[in-house]
């Protein structure tokens, strides 16, 4: 039970969920943005003597460092009622009690922050910065936005997968 | 007065605009002619602070706008309005937030001083206020020229930049588009600076006129005093032949 609770804080639910939404988000963001730029909003808002930076890619930044952890808290709580389920209630493998005992076992406050806060905050940080960077430097029309999305997610992947190799390393 | 001093940019290799001089005087219309392709809108966005040049200087009111900070140059943003080719409304607001989002932002006026004001501005432009609810998409290409003029109208500008206003525009929308930056003209008393190709605009709004090619003014002068052989000259070799 200790192995899937600390692999499902720590790694799965963080990792997972991080990749899918470098794919939705970080897509999603550099394609606003990307459609914004080709359509000269960022410059609208640049003679409207608002800084497209503070005023479209800060908020979205800061969005993306709080709701991850958020979002993974979330996700951590289903994957763990989903395996007491499985386990306790509708399997009887083992007893409720003993599935508590489980969780109970090498546990350790640091890594349950960790896993839900620490790394998702990071995760949610750099999908957005990515993001938003790549749609600021849109440029060559509707099939330039095709290619920020993809750098934005491909990017965005890469830094998830490095950032937690190395904070797997430094961290635990 | 806005002037431009020895204006040079590239982009790729490719000199764009060639050691450029250029002024406009206070509260007078200025259109700058040329072919497409010919550097129109990279001059108006350097002029309007958008496009830094490689080199060369411009002047507000004698202030260098290349050299000044940043601060100040916001400030000066805020007196200065750009009506976009493709019209720069934000999508993700509708149109009553359009207009109002500059007040908002850096305005004392409270919020049913701008109510008022933005829909004198949409009143200005001929328009209805049930369109103030609906979002840029919603609009017709004749009613988004509006809004921008309206959103640029709205803000009392000194400094008015206009990027082919005509363009894609039918004939109806064409008049009404070059009606209303003659009254913007009278109602604001804007120093206004407008890029185009199309020649009629330039006979309807100009107080000055100059001609753009390859990126160098080659006529700079009234708008009696242009002639048609000097419209073809212009027009020559280009794609779109508009000399009436």
């Amino acid at each position: 039970m200790n192995v899937i609770y600390k692999s499902t804080i720590v790694e799965v639910c963080p990792i997972v969920l991080a990749l899918v939404l470098a794919g939705k988000l970080g897509a999603s963001l550099a394609a606003e943005i990307g459609s914004m730029k080709i359509s000269e909003q960022l410059e609208a808002l640049e003679t409207l003597s608002l800084d497209p930076v503070g005023f479209l890619v800060m908020p979205r930044v800061l969005a993306g460092l709080i709701m991850l952890p958020v979002i993974t808290i979330f996700a951590n709580f289903i994957a763990l009622f989903a395996v007491f389920f499985v386990a306790s209630v509708a399997g009887s493998w083992i007893s409720p009690a003993e599935f508590v005992l489980g969780l109970k076992v090498d546990y350790r406050a640091f890594e349950l922050y960790f896993g839900n806060i620490i790394k998702p905050g990071v995760f949610g940080f750099f999908i957005a910065l990515i993001g938003s960077y790549f749609g600021t430097r849109t440029h060559g029309g509707a099939l330039g936005v095709g290619k920020s999305s993809t750098n934005a997610v491909v990017v965005s992947a890469i830094l998830i997968v490095f950032f937690d190799y190395f904070f797997g390393k430094l961290l635990l | 007065m806005i002037e431009a001093r020895d204006l040079v940019k590239s982009f790729d290799g490719k000199e764009v605009l060639h050691h450029l001089d250029l002024e406009v005087k206070d509260h007078r219309t200025l259109v700058i002619l040329g072919p497409s392709g010919q550097g129109k809108t990279v001059l108006i966005k350097s002029l309007a602070g958008l496009v830094t040049p490689d080199s060369g200087t411009i002047f507000y009111d004698g202030l260098d706008i290349l050299r000044i900070g940043r601060k100040q140059f916001q400030e000066i943003k805020k007196k200065m309005a750009f009506v976009f080719q493709a019209n720069a409304l934000f999508d993700f607001l509708n149109v009553r937030d359009n207009l109002s989002l500059s007040l908002t932002m850096h305005s004392d006026l409270s919020e049913r001083e701008i109510r008022e004001r933005v829909e004198e501005g949409i009143c200005f432009v001929g328009l209805d206020n049930s369109v103030l609810e609906k979002f840029p998409e919603e609009l017709s290409g004749g009613m988004s020229k509006r809004v921008a003029i309206a959103r640029a109208m709205i803000i009392r500008p000194s400094i008015i930049f206009y990027d082919e206003p005509t363009t894609g525009l039918d004939e109806g929308n064409k008049a009404k588009v070059m009606e209303l930056i003659g009254l913007l003209k009278k109602e604001v008393c804007a120093t206004s600076v407008v890029v185009s190709h199309d020649v009629q605009l330039m006979f309807d709004v100009s107080d000055r006129v100059a001609f753009l090619k390859q990126g160098r003014i080659t006529f700079y002068g009234r708008k009696g005093e242009v002639t048609e052989a000097m419209l073809r000259d212009l027009y020559a070799g280009g794609e779109n032949n508009h000399v009436a």
